[in-house]
């Protein structure tokens, strides 16, 4: 119950302070660290629109992708653990895209089919790297190798730099965001929050799990503002590589801890 | 048609291996058996050939969950993208028992996956001559546990409990501390361009152009267009036609059904409908066989 609340209290500030050091690394004046709870605080205390084509999953989804994202703190963080907590995000991911859908509009529809393609594709990559951490227990560059993997499929998964972009406007170039186009009010605090939960979550399997070190959690977040400020966002068809890079790296972590053993 | 789409969403969810449903049981058990096989063989190649098997078992789930987002998405969300469409009305109940008698048993083979397991399991002991005794599927507590020792477990039930406590938490607690949500319904953003139609949604065709060109390689997609102008700049009509070959009929079906019908041709070369020429090759295969006998 604890592990719950700390995580809810602490996952906003991690977006905020990943925005603070990206906005000061680029000499910009940005919001403050805190800026993420104001916007939930805004959110929450606001009146909902809801489209008028919109159905029942669409005020449905906020609870379910919330609920699903905070019953994945539950799992222990063993390589079984870690299995079903990708089943538990892929429920939250089946709503959020049925939603997308639901409001009619195209973004809602684009975002929703670039969400389940990209996914897909990252899913193998998580899956590899979970089996290598099982399979290497003591061989330390095998690790390694499954972290950075897991790395770069967290950045797919949280919706960062290279194959999303969460500070764009325009919808054109959104993934994530276009999902949540129609959202308001509560929906969408509750939404925003889930997915600053599932960024902790994986930060949190990659500092604590692979590198057995919480107190990392702080230079993972600085990593992915480092990549955000050194990368453009790649177009649709470059993530297939970029993911397939992921793939390489993961299928060679388990052919080292293989070796290994 | 609000009862068949609850159905449908559940029977999607499923085979999408969601949890809690019985989809999930089977893969969560599936991927579990390959971790363990993973880790507890000692051959490299049986070690790398399970990871991979993972591997290629997640491809295919998330695929599954893409299909399948699209299926249920496409067909009852948003606008009636066809006047058929618009026209659907519900089916009767009948037709809905045959439907929800199976969305249920989805539900049930998922949640009190414990209890039918604990059947199961013996039968495949029975059958691979393994021992399953320390499995536990226990009904207690309606957790499945591939090693009796091990923290290796997971729990439907359980989870299902932990989904539906919190969403009754996060709701209450929010009407508490916000007050009541006070909802407006309005048309959905159409970026200032006035009316927003079920032409402007996203098609099933639109929804998996990303896989249709990422998997090209395999699915050979193709596109048509025809313009026809009236004058060099006007044109009247235009036909846009996309798609992808398919694989298996066109690669491995029909050179088969080709090759039966042609051996089948040949046959019919001595088979002319005489019954003096039937009983001739009665003839001869006697002699064949008799010839057989005394030589071997």
């Amino acid at each position: 119950m604890l592990r719950l609340l700390l995580v809810i209290m602490f996952a906003p500030l991690v977006s905020g302070f990943i925005t603070w050091l990206k906005n000061n690394l680029r000499l910009r004046r940005g919001p403050g660290i805190f800026q993420p709870y104001y916007n939930l605080a805004k959110y929450f205390s606001k009146d909902e629109v809801v489209a008028d084509s919109a159905s029942w999953i669409f005020r449905l989804t906020p609870y379910v992708v919330f609920s699903a994202t905070l019953s994945a703190i539950f799992f222990s963080a063993t390589p079984n653990g870690l299995i079903t907590l990708l089943f538990i995000f892929s429920l939250a991911r089946f709503f959020l895209a049925l939603a997308g859908l639901d409001t009619a509009s195209a973004f809602g529809g684009m975002g929703s089919s670039r969400e389940m393609f990209i996914s897909s594709l990252v899913e193998p990559v998580v899956i590899l790297a979970v089996f290598c951490l099982g399979l290497s227990v003591n061989a330390p560059s095998a690790v390694f190798l499954a972290g950075a993997a897991l790395f770069l499929a967290t950045l797919a998964e949280t919706a960062r730099m290279p194959v999303d972009n969460q500070e764009t406007h325009l919808e054109l170039t959104m993934v994530h965001e276009a999902m949540l186009l129609e959202y308001s009010g509560r929906s969408l605090a509750l939404l925003e929050l889930a997915a600053q939960i599932k960024q902790l979550i994986f930060f949190l399997i990659i500092a604590g799990l692979i590198f057995s070190n919480l107190f990392l959690l702080p230079v993972i977040a600085i990593l992915v503002a480092l990549v955000e400020l050194s990368m453009a966002k790649m177009r649709l068809f470059r993530v297939v590589d970029f993911v397939a890079f992921a793939g390489v790296l993961a299928v060679l972590s388990i052919i080292m801890s293989v070796l290994g053993a | 048609m609000p009862w068949t789409a609850l159905f449908f969403l559940i029977g999607a969810m499923g085979i999408s291996a969601l949890p809690p449903l019985n989809g999930f049981v089977s893969e969560w058990l599936t991927l579990i058996a390959l971790l363990g096989g993973a880790l507890n063989l000692s051959g490299g190649f049986a070690k790398l050939f399970f990871c991979f098997c993972a591997g290629a078992l997640a491809l295919t789930s998330g695929l599954a969950v893409a299909c399948f987002v699209k299926a249920f998405g496409i067909t009852f969300l948003a606008k009636a993208r066809s006047q058929e469409a618009k026209a659907a009305r519900e089916v009767s109940w009948l037709m809905n028992c045959g439907a929800g008698f199976l969305a249920i048993l989805t539900v049930l083979l998922g949640l009190g996956a414990g209890w039918v397991l604990k059947y199961l399991t013996k039968v495949s002991g029975c059958t691979t001559g393994l021992d399953v005794s320390s499995m536990s599927f226990s009904l207690n507590n309606f957790t499945l546990s591939p090693l009796a020792q091990s923290a290796l477990y997971l729990s439907p039930l359980l989870l299902t409990l932990i989904f539906l406590v919190v969403i009754l938490a996060v709701f209450i607690l929010l009407n508490l501390v916000f007050g009541k949500a006070r909802v407006q319904s309005a048309p959905t953003w159409d970026c200032g361009y006035y009316k927003l139609t079920p032409r402007n949604e996203y098609t099933a065709t639109a929804f998996s152009k990303p896989f249709r060109l990422a998997f090209s390689f395999f699915l050979l997609p193709y596109q048509k267009s025809e313009k026809t102008q009236d004058s060099p700049y006007h044109v009247k009509s235009f036909v846009y036609e996309t798609g992808t070959k398919k694989i298996f009929s066109e690669y491995l079906y029909a050179p088969l059904v080709k090759l039966t019908f042609d051996l089948g041709k040949l046959m019919k070369n001595i088979q002319q409908g005489s019954v003096h020429l039937y009983l001739s090759y009665i003839f001869a295969a006697l002699l064949l066989l008799l010839i057989f006998a005394r030589r071997f």
